[in-house]
């Protein structure tokens, strides 16, 4: 890969008088140009100062952050300004300033860039357009709403021509309806301009909704990458499960533990159209069992489908190893989630 | 009016141009030493501000000093300080006393307590705004100006107000070294002889110049609020 971002070895440890903060350890990212790169962790996880490292708005203490080859940790201050003009960036709390109208935020980065007043007018005009908020140019932030000022932060951090733009929590501070408009517009961005995004959150829907790639953080390490299909449907980290388990409820049906001693829970995962309720009855007549669907649903993640169907099933532990195997042979995943029979 | 005014300021009255002259020196003592206060204590204030731990130039050092040295000034009360910085003030002013002579001590007195109130105005500005414009490639320089001196502009503008209301407390004390006042006014032609409608009418006076630094403070706070 010769373009994209290279994180190489980054470690980032905050002083302190008791005890360092290890806040990032050795962690090493490739993302490549145009994809949009999720990275997902707990409150605490150090997903936000990885972000920072990658603009250098946090230097590393150790590492090397590449920029289609450019190694931002060895520039000087004023070369570093240049870059960061090829970097923009969104924040959770919007960050736009309050004593300036919107038109006036978005042109701020456009100062001292060589532009003349028309040329910047015109192109905060098209920005705005482009957010769809062309009739607020003369607001003040505290007019807007918050999907509105993340729109004008956007059109903000676009204004320089960015290659690559970091979101930070971006919608973590809106409603669910507002976090979807502005995915979409970062989608339709990205689709349009070819722009890379890396996205900072702890909202799995955002992943699921937006990203190509996604890297899972915890303790300050990478414990888990890939492309976001395969983490969906096949997570092997446990903080990656409790990410990707949505359909948490069944684990708490079989947590309650169940009357009849025979009685599992099953979570079958499938790709596309391979499996259906008929496979139910099949095996239902096959092993003489009780199956008892719980909840399914089929989502599209990145443009693939992936179905989840939670079932009950009552069978003894021969049986269900049966089972198991038939699952395996049609390439659906099961995976034992509780029950009397089941290891953990 | 004219008749009105004799009857309740009597000693006023008498010689008004002396009651005016006090005014105007009141007037030209909080405008050079206000101006010359806001420009060093802004300066100090920035410094600060910048060099502490989370400031974008941090500097231990320089933070340290600085602000001891603030302090050291902040303590020391008016009347003292105006003999201790007796020999500066003719080296730089060429007398010690009348306006001239009063200038010095009163910006070397309200200067640190700016300092603290830009510290704090500065300070009250969010750090996220900061960082946003770190991340769109702004400087050391941009930032101050951009960022923290336009976003507190409302906060520095309540400062000020704050320090030229209590500058102008301190010029009251400028008869020590003959440089008159409404403060001198009051005590030496009025107090002095018991001629209280002189005290009042200084009073009034002060009370209306305070009031019009506080209107020009609060106004200019309102504009640069949204």
């Amino acid at each position: 890969m010769s373009g994209g971002i290279i994180l190489d070895h980054i470690v980032k440890t905050f002083p302190d008088r008791d005890s360092p903060v290890h806040a990032v350890q050795d962690v090493s990212l490739r993302i490549g140009e145009g994809e949009i790169y999720g990275i997902v962790g707990f409150s605490g996880a150090g997903k936000s100062t990885l972000v920072r490292c990658i603009n250098l708005l946090e230097r590393p203490t150790s590492g090397r952050v590449l920029i289609d080859k450019v190694e931002l940790t060895a520039l000087r201050p004023q070369a570093l300004k240049a870059e960061r003009r090829k970097i923009g960036m969104i924040f959770q709390q919007f960050n736009l300033f309050a004593t300036r109208t919107v038109f006036e935020n978005v042109a701020f980065p456009l100062k001292h860039t060589g532009l003349s007043k028309a040329q910047i007018a015109q192109k905060v005009t098209s920005l705005l357009k482009y957010v769809e908020l062309e009739n607020k140019a003369s607001a003040y932030p505290s007019q807007l709403s918050g999907g509105q000022k993340q729109r004008v932060a956007i059109a903000r951090a676009l204004a320089t021509d960015p290659k690559i733009l970091l979101c930070d929590e971006a919608t973590s501070a809106l409603d669910p309806i507002t976090t979807s408009s502005i995915l979409k517009l970062l989608k339709k961005l990205n689709q349009e301009t070819g722009i890379t995004i890396v996205v900072i959150t702890h909202q799995m829907q955002v992943v699921k909704e937006l990203c190509h790639k996604v890297a899972v953080m915890e303790h300050g390490k990478v414990v888990e990458e890939g492309d976001v299909f395969d983490i969906f449907a096949w997570p092997k980290h446990p903080v990656t499960r409790n990410f990707v388990a949505s359909a948490g409820n069944v684990e708490e049906e079989a947590a309650a533990a169940p009357a009849d001693l025979n009685d599992r829970y099953l979570r079958l995962k499938y790709i596309g159209d391979s499996a259906n309720d008929a496979v139910i009855s099949q095996i239902s007549r096959r092993f003489d069992a009780d199956i008892s669907i719980l909840s399914g649903s089929i989502e599209t993640i990145d443009g693939k489908s992936l179905g989840q169907l939670n079932v009950r099933v009552n069978a003894d532990a021969g049986r269900l190893t049966a089972i198991l195997d038939y699952l395996k042979d049609l390439r659906i995943e099961a995976e034992v989630i509780g029950g009397a029979g089941s290891a953990d | 009016m004219q008749d009105l005014l004799t009857e309740w300021f009597p000693y006023v009255m008498k010689k008004p141009e002396q009651f005016l002259q006090s005014i105007g020196e009141t007037l030209t003592m909080t405008l050079w030493a206000g101006s010359l206060m806001f420009v060093l204590g802004l300066i100090l204030g920035i410094i600060l501000t910048m060099t502490r731990e989370q400031g974008i130039l941090a500097n231990k050092a320089v933070y340290q000093v600085l602000d001891k040295v603030i302090n050291l000034f902040r303590s020391i009360p008016f009347v003292i300080l105006i003999a201790v910085l007796m020999n500066l003030t003719k080296f730089i002013m060429g007398t010690r006393i009348g306006v001239k002579g009063v200038i010095v001590p009163l910006v070397v007195g309200s200067a640190p307590f700016f300092a603290r109130q830009v510290e704090a105005a500065l300070c009250g500005v969010d750090a996220g705004l900061v960082e946003a414009a770190k991340a769109m490639g702004v400087g050391h320089l941009g930032i101050i100006i951009r960022v923290y001196l336009r976003e507190g502009t409302a906060a520095l503008a309540r400062g000020t107000t704050i320090t030229i209301i209590n500058l102008i407390g301190l010029t009251a004390m400028a008869g020590y070294v003959g440089a008159g006042g409404l403060g001198d006014y009051a005590i030496t032609s009025g107090y002095n002889y018991n001629r209280m409608d002189i005290v009042w009418a200084s009073v009034i006076a002060i009370v209306a110049i305070v009031t019009t630094v506080q209107a020009i403070g609060a106004l200019i706070a309102k504009k640069s609020t949204h």
